[in-house]
């Protein structure tokens, strides 16, 4: 299953896709880490960034869109483009958008706990094999092998 | 808009920021109109309108119209609407 998760940043959305297939993880190749927004109100550009975002999906047959969920109001809350992009993506037609609370993203880290860290994966090289321990991504309790296979970011130096 | 025959939607801009920022909501909804396929959608801010209504003037009492009153600001904006397209 191949996953698009977004985080809404000002006037950008930061992809990142990540693809779970027999308890391996990879990160395939994407030709963009953001598309962004010049001019939210003006409507055409606005058309063409929810043009472009359903291309990339059905490019890369993207399963299921997360995006990470910004309170509405408060000290801590997202900014108005941001929500106007969220629509947008919301409203691409045959995509499946699914919105996960920060607090979501904090519980299920704890019961699945990340493979590697973030910097990990920037590691020069192509595969990295990791034994860990089952539990995490079946029920049967047993130990298997995961791996990271970074064809992103193995190519550069 | 299709039942109606609408020919163009005007929509009241809201601050992005500050004070008096628009809702969350009211932007996730804004994008929803601007998005549907084949409708003229424009935004007008409170500058414009302002301006707009200084160089015409309301020819009716709002209150003569038979509108509710959460209406007004719509109808404020769909004169404006008609002001600016004939100017």
């Amino acid at each position: 299953m191949k996953i698009c998760g977004v985080e809404l940043t000002g006037s950008d959305a930061v992809v990142c896709l990540l693809n779970h297939d027999q308890g391996q993880f990879n990160l395939p190749d994407c030709r963009v880490r953001k598309l962004g927004l010049n001019r939210a109100y003006n409507r055409r550009e606005f058309q063409q960034f929810q043009f472009g975002f359903s291309k990339l999906m059905k490019d890369y047959s993207i399963d299921k869109v997360f995006i990470k969920e910004r309170m509405t109001k408060g000290k801590f809350a997202g900014g108005a483009v941001s929500f106007k992009l969220e629509a947008a993506i919301q409203l691409i037609d045959h995509l499946d958008v699914g919105l996960l609370t920060p607090a979501k993203i904090k519980a299920a880290l704890s019961e699945h706990p990340m493979l590697l860290s973030v910097s990990l994966t920037m590691i020069r090289g192509n595969l990295i094999y990791l034994i860990v321990e089952c539990g995490s991504w079946g029920s049967t309790g047993h130990t298997t092998v995961g791996s990271f296979n970074n064809s992103s970011l193995g190519s550069r130096s | 808009m299709k039942d109606y025959s609408i020919d163009k939607v005007f929509i009241k801009e809201r601050m992005t920021k500050g004070k008096f920022a628009g809702g969350a909501v009211s932007f996730k909804l804004e994008a929803a109109i601007q998005l549907i396929d084949h409708l003229d959608v424009s935004l007008l801010t409170p500058a414009k309108i302002k301006a707009a209504l200084s160089e015409h003037p309301m020819p009716v009492l709002f209150s003569e119209t038979g509108l509710k009153v959460f209406q007004e600001a719509a109808f404020t904006v769909a004169y404006v609407g008609h002001m600016s397209h004939e100017a």
